[in-house]
């Protein structure tokens, strides 16, 4: 179901009203978690639990063997990324390598194989990130195993974050869900906020601007117009950001209702100073992932430049496949490794931010990298990016026609969100907020308008964007 | 401190909601909840003397209530949609509707040049409605709880913007989903050349389809063999519009007619200059009344 149905506001009021009683004992805690996010995930298709449950199964066992035969610890670690990724593989990338082997086959003249077309299990890319990253940490010693299958099957489960994550590690998660946490007022003020302001991001702004988009990129392209992509990919880049960050708000604003915290996973990212930096603040549970297993385990770049350059671009590269299996998200991730290693080199951010007002053009330079990479992300084809990247860079056509295809509204959900984004960048230390009494006394009624908004100012409810990842 | 935040939050949040939902002064106070209009229209087994058939023009433009005012006794309900292409699948689902056992079988067809492109098979709201696949819960709740979700529908943005501007006494743009498959609408001011702009756009890269107009031909040919009555004619819009759809949709409303004849369905000749548009392409709500009654009539001198 989806955070943004009215099932799911049914269900939210169901769990929690029962979660007080149940939260008390670890057992019923639990089970209680497992059972709700069954019912939660299985509101799509009640097979996808199969695969939810055989990849809680081979995980959970595997830790548990790393640690009581730790001479064989290679061999299950080995048969646990084998069943994990192998899932991974089958439902998400199978296709997407028949379709490449056909491509080689028809050179040859040969036979092509036949496409399998698997619905994809809503959530997989997250939730096999999170067993693995915990089958890691046990048998790096990280972490100590979780001795009972509930334990880790609730947090491998939990709802909040089944679907979008943000992928939790298990040191992090593991001890939270041991102990009794019952939240505090100011968590459940706290969760509250994040709950709004998730929904208004996903509801009013993400809703709102993602037919303006669909109508730019969703077919043929007839117009050739530099500042109608410019605009057109900046709507996409907001609407991202609103969908999948509006998405962990909300994650987040539940955990804390059941007294937990979960990672923060995106922080300011089209404020950040270098793409470096962007990656620091751009979904931050799936890049600390990537750099902690990935490249770290390829050996990060302790042995030498080139060594390290070669293991950023194959970290970018899986990075961009993670998000799906498509040549255009393989070439994003290639594109962000490009910038990064330019950045390496020629410290570019550093430099310029020492110039005056150099901070400033630091965060537009990195703006307009990230723009140009989301075309690909967005694209429907390699060669439908590259016609709309040949339009955004061709000064020759200015053309101001088609614009009012943007409406008047777009323009300003446009300007409110980036009000927010300021806003709440400027005044991002919440203790600043805490001291000043105006603001205590106007936030709540702010609050109240932005639940207003979420209910009137609502675009077509659609599924999150992150979801077919 | 927290939880006196957290209450004072949700009452203001639920004064604001209540006053909005009291002081919406747009898109429908009365009429129907429009998921369940659409669900209603789709999904009904009831069976009719005389359906309507056709795109927006149809839906906005004729009111079967009032067409029963006229044609006592004669159950009728609008089946139009908002783009719709007169193809297979929806020719086939208005046939369904008629009632077997009614000796006045009826298919009244509203003929816009729009729905005779390829581009509103594309954009078929029909089809789209068709592929849905609503849960028991969605169609539980739009069923049952359609008057509670009626009131916090989305305010209309474009309405909303217009009120912004400072325009909201001038400027009204309403629509009312009524339980007969009529969508009555108005909008003041009018707004003509927006629209003309819009439709000379569409038209210039989707003129009229020859095939689906023998496809349409060829149906009514059949419904005729069936013993169903057909009547046609083509939804009043502004000269200017008429124009612009035989010049750049190439309709030849002539030949069109001929043929629609010679399939042996009924042509009805309507005078466009008496009845006024808002947008160029639909009838303002009481002008819709009145063309409604103006069909009724007709049908019941034919018969």
């Amino acid at each position: 179901m989806l955070f943004n149905s009215l099932i799911f506001i049914v269900f939210a009021i169901i769990f929690f009203s029962l979660w007080p009683l149940l939260n008390r004992n670890k057992a019923s805690r639990w089970a209680f978690i497992i059972l709700a996010s069954l019912v939660f995930y299985g509101w799509w298709n009640p097979y996808f639990i199969i695969i939810l449950a055989f990849v809680c199964v081979i995980t959970y066992s595997s830790a548990i063997a790393i640690i009581k035969y730790p001479k064989k610890k290679k061999i299950y670690l080995g048969l646990s990324i084998t069943c994990v990724l192998g899932s991974l593989i089958i439902f998400k990338y199978f296709d997407f390598l028949i379709q490449n082997t056909n491509s080689l086959l028809a050179l040859a003249d040969l036979k092509n194989l036949p496409v399998i077309k698997l619905a994809l299990p809503i959530g997989i890319s997250f939730y096999t990130f999170q067993s693995l990253s915990y089958v890691f940490d046990v048998y790096k010693k990280r972490l100590a195993p979780a001795e009972n299958i509930l334990h880790y099957s609730a947090y491998v489960c939990m709802f909040p974050q089944l679907i979008s994550g943000p992928i939790n590690r298990g040191g992090q998660m593991l001890p939270q869900l041991a102990e009794y946490n019952r939240p505090t007022e100011q968590q459940k003020w706290e969760g509250f906020k994040l709950l709004v302001y998730g929904y208004f991001k996903k509801a009013v702004i993400a809703d709102n601007i993602v037919q303006a988009v669909g109508v730019a990129f969703d077919g043929p392209i007839f117009y050739h117009s530099l500042p109608y992509w410019w605009i057109n990919v900046s709507l996409f880049a907001v609407q991202i950001y609103c969908d999948f960050s509006g998405y962990t708000d909300i994650s987040r604003g539940l955990a804390k209702w059941m007294g937990f915290e979960y990672t923060l996973n995106f922080n300011h990212p089209y404020m950040a100073s270098g793409i470096r930096d962007f990656w620091n603040r751009w979904h931050i549970s799936l890049t600390t992932w990537f750099r902690d297993y990935i490249f770290l385990g390829l050996g990060g770049a302790f042995h030498g430049v080139a060594s390290g350059l070669r293991n950023l671009l194959i970290t970018f590269l899986l990075c961009g496949l993670w998000h799906g299996a498509s040549w255009n998200f393989i070439i994003w991730g290639g594109l962000h490794a490009s910038y990064i290693t330019i950045e390496q080199l020629t410290k570019w951010p550093k430099k310029l931010r020492r110039l005056p007002g150099g901070k400033f053009i630091t965060t537009f330079l990195t703006l307009f990298q990230v723009l140009v990479a989301w075309v690909f992300f967005r694209s429907q084809s390699l060669s439908q990016a590259i016609s709309i990247l040949g339009t955004m860079l061709d000064f020759s056509k200015l053309s101001m026609v088609k614009l009012y295809q943007v409406s008047s509204i777009t323009w300003i959900f446009l300007c409110l969100v980036v009000v927010k984004e300021i806003f709440q960048y400027i005044v991002h230390n919440e203790e600043i907020l805490s001291r000043n009494k105006l603001w205590q006394a106007v936030e709540p009624y702010w609050i109240a308008l932005l639940i207003s908004s979420c209910i009137f100012l609502r675009g077509n409810g659609s599924a999150f964007v992150y979801f077919k990842f | 401190m927290y939880r006196k935040k957290f209450i004072k939050s949700l009452s203001a949040a639920a004064v604001f909601i209540g006053l909005i939902v009291f002081i919406r002064p747009f898109s429908g106070r009365t009429g129907i909840y429009v998921e369940k209009f659409w669900l209603d229209k789709i999904n009904s087994s009831d069976k009719f003397d005389i359906v309507l058939a056709g795109d927006s023009r149809m839906l906005m433009d004729i009111s079967p209530e009032h067409m029963a005012s006229i044609l006592t006794r004669c159950r009728i309900y609008n089946f139009a949609f908002e783009f719709t292409a007169f193809e297979n699948e929806y020719l086939r689902f208005i046939e369904n509707k008629l009632d077997p056992a009614s000796n006045k079988k009826t298919i009244v067809l509203g003929i816009s040049p729009l729905a005779l492109t390829n581009q509103a098979i594309k954009n078929s709201q029909y089809l789209n409605w068709q592929k849905k696949q609503l849960s028991k819960f969605e169609k539980f709740k739009i069923r049952y709880f359609g008057k509670i979700l009626k009131a916090f529908q989305p305010i209309n943005h474009k309405v909303l913007f217009r009120i912004m501007q400072g325009e909201s006494k001038d400027f009204i743009y309403y629509r009312e989903y009524r339980p007969d498959g009529w969508v009555a609408s108005d909008m003041i001011p009018p707004q003509i050349e927006n629209s003309i702009k819009m439709y000379r756009e569409h038209y210039h890269r989707n003129p009229v389809d020859g095939r689906l107009v023998e496809n349409l031909i060829n149906r009514i040919r059949l419904w005729r063999k069936k013993g169903i009555s057909v009547y046609g004619f083509r939804p009043p819009v502004p000269q200017r519009m008429r124009y612009m759809e035989g010049m750049l949709g190439k309709f030849n409303e002539k030949s069109f007619v001929l043929l629609f004849k010679k399939a042996g369905g009924i042509w009805l000749d309507i005078n466009t200059e008496q009845y006024e548009s808002y947008d160029a392409s639909h009838l303002k709500e009481k002008e819709a009344i009145r063309l409604s009654i103006y069909i009724a009539e007709k049908l019941k001198m034919e018969n």
